[in-house]
């Protein structure tokens, strides 16, 4: 594997091969997160294309002065985020009410009940597409609520009740998983 | 992102539980979005006209071409700028032609002064008149005209006979002498003032038959007392290439290049020699083998067994994945790109001509010779797999392309000898551009934009 330096010097000269090894080297990670912020794998396949084509065209704008793995990353979650604006007015925000009743916290349970990755992923990919933004900008881009507020036009309240909803959802999520995975086994399905 | 820590609380568990879950998470992508990307990669490059990814040889040839043709430019304007003192046009001769008294006459060649009908001719030696000055001749006005405030007028070349006047001769009657000049001068007034009441334009251009101002606007025939004018046009045309029936394949042409041409009247006639680059896809098959994933397994690692429901088995399991050899067919692309020399030959027609705008429809073909090609290796870059074969798909292309073109010129006057030019074109090739023609069944079209400095050259005297 070529160092990350040559990779750089490659592609901003605009060579395929070293954009093929940035692509090689960055996309299993990069599909990670395009796939929590999107409801599909295609779709999340989709951000990951555009944001890609979008890293090649303006590799000759980073300045190397944080890194490389930190700068691709940005580029697809404020794709990740155009696409959800531009998508906004044709998405229907399912109702969540009846999924706030009070829940047994599965991170507490301690039953060693072990939540795979594709189950956590799922249960992301399950959320309404506004609390899934709210929820993974909070969580895993470490922003502010005022922050999402700014990015996402909403108010920095409304942040609040949609990752507080969200939280719920997810739990919910978690607790169906864990009983029906477990009864799910053991009648031999 | 500063004032994070400020307003962020503490992480909920479930935060934790999906961070810890989530934040390493790694997927493997689908391989066609790989493919996707280069596509669109490609395709970006295609339609951008990099100088950057041009070879030496091409900055070689671009640097030269431009240094040839600003020079030449440049010499014909200068060329052009020389004082010209017998091809001036009749418009440009006929600058002094009013006139008042005291002023000295620059045109003296075949100059004949004529005299308002109403002035008094008087000198100094009696009532004789005021002789008619010739060419050839410093003419200057002094009081032998008394009223000043009538119109002078001084007509170019006139050769009738009746400019010629002889001195009176011993034994005419002076009076009636008189008064037959009087009674010519009358009429050349009558002529020329009639003559410049239609337009504003030169003498020559005014005195053109009647049959001509009776023919139709669109058509008019070349006026045999047109100048013939030379001129130059140094263009830019960006052409998008494209086949009737195939929406996906379409390329684009850059020319650049020098052409001259010859104008009479509403009619132009152009050549020229220009360069032509044009990019392409070169397509490639490659078969490989690679160690790739074919499916996957539960592996249960241990069971638990509820002693108080015998029936109820747990069984812990991890997924493996299962490996083995796969042979892949992939396609492979490369950027080709190719130059032209292209030479033109069109005739056109000036059917707007007015003194800042020209609108003109053109017609004629071209012919297009390649010159160079630059069809890179393909570069199959994957270090686990194992390269059974490359095969080329890339059709070959031909070395000459003949074809119709035709345009709207639209020429905008910026300084006496320098024209802006724009015209939206239109190319029908009349073979495919490569042997096989793999895109469609039809000759490929071609549409382009040229944009352009137009510099006249050279006025052929009348």
């Amino acid at each position: 594997m070529l160092p990350e330096n040559d990779i750089l010097a490659g592609c901003k000269a605009g060579k395929r091969e070293s954009q093929y090894s940035l692509y090689q080297r960055f996309s299993p990670v990069m599909m990670g997160v395009c796939l929590r912020y999107c409801q599909s794998r295609e779709e999340a396949e989709d951000i990951m294309q555009e944001g890609f084509i979008k890293v090649f065209s303006q590799i000759g704008s980073f300045r190397q002065e944080g890194s490389l793995e930190g700068w691709i990353r940005r580029i697809m979650v404020n794709h990740a985020l155009n696409n959800y604006r531009k998508n906004q007015k044709y998405l229907v925000h399912d109702k969540l009410d009846d999924l706030t009743d009070d829940v047994s916290d599965p991170a507490q349970e301690g039953d060693g009940y072990p939540y795979s990755q594709e189950e956590l992923l799922k249960a992301v990919q399950a959320l309404p597409s506004g609390y899934r933004m709210v929820f993974n900008l909070y969580v895993f881009e470490g922003f502010s609520h005022k922050e999402i507020a700014t990015g996402l036009h909403i108010t920095e309240n409304t942040s609040k009740t949609q990752l507080m909803k969200a939280r719920k959802y997810l739990q919910k999520k978690l607790f169906q998983l864990t009983h029906y995975g477990k009864e799910a086994i053991s009648h031999g399905r | 992102m500063e004032d994070n820590q400020h307003t962020r609380l503490p992480d909920d568990p479930i935060d934790s539980l999906f961070k810890s879950g989530l934040k390493d998470q790694q997927v493997i992508p689908d391989a066609r979005i790989w493919k996707g990307i280069n596509k669109r990669l490609l395709f970006r490059e295609l339609f951008r006209f990099q100088f950057s990814n041009l070879t030496r040889q091409g900055w070689i040839s671009l640097i030269s071409g431009v240094v040839i043709l600003v020079a030449v430019s440049l010499f014909l304007i200068w060329q052009q700028e020389e004082p010209k003192t017998h091809s001036l046009p009749v418009s440009e001769k006929d600058t002094d032609q009013h006139t008042s008294q005291g002023e000295t006459l620059k045109n003296q060649e075949d100059l004949v002064v004529m005299q308002p009908a109403a002035a008094k001719t008087t000198t100094a030696e009696g009532n004789h008149p005021a002789p008619i000055k010739h060419s050839n001749q410093q003419i200057q006005y002094s009081s032998s005209i008394t009223d000043a405030s009538e119109p002078l007028v001084i007509e170019t070349s006139l050769k009738d006979s009746d400019q010629q006047e002889p001195l009176p001769a011993a034994g005419i009657n002076e009076s009636g002498l008189v008064q037959t000049r009087e009674l010519i001068h009358r009429l050349k007034f009558l002529r020329v003032l009639t003559i410049k009441s239609f337009s504003e334009e030169p003498i020559a251009r005014q005195l053109t038959p009647v049959k001509f101002r009776q023919l139709p606007s669109f058509i008019q025939p070349i006026e045999p007392k047109e100048p013939l004018q030379i001129y130059g046009i140094l263009h830019f045309t960006p052409d998008l290439m494209f086949y009737r029936g195939a929406t996906n394949y379409y390329k684009y042409h850059y020319t650049f290049g020098l052409t001259g041409g010859l104008n009479r009247g509403c009619w132009y006639a152009e050549t020229g020699l220009s360069m032509s680059w044009s990019s392409d896809i070169g397509r490639y098959q490659v078969d490989y083998i690679q160690h790739d994933s074919v499916g996957f397994y539960n592996q249960i690692l241990s069971f638990t067994v509820n002693p108080a429901n015998p029936g109820e088995v747990t069984f812990t399991t991890t997924k493996q994945t299962v490996f083995d050899s796969v042979t892949y067919l992939t396609d492979l692309n490369t950027k080709n790109r190719y130059t032209y020399l292209r030479i033109p030959l069109s005739v056109g027609y000036y059917f707007i001509n007015r003194d800042k705008i020209r609108l003109g429809l053109d017609a004629g073909a071209a012919v297009s010779f390649m010159i160079a090609r630059n069809e890179p290796d393909p570069v199959f870059y994957a270090p686990d797999a194992n390269t059974r074969d490359i095969q080329s798909l890339t059709h070959t292309h031909l070395p000459v392309n003949w074809m119709l073109t035709t345009g709207v010129r639209l020429e905008y006057l910026l300084t006496n000898k320098l024209m802006l030019l724009i015209e939206p074109g239109f190319s029908y090739y009349l073979k495919g551009i490569e042997e096989v023609n793999a895109v469609a069944t039809h000759q490929p079209y071609a549409i382009g934009l040229k944009a352009g400095l137009k510099f006249n050259i050279k006025l052929s005297k009348r």
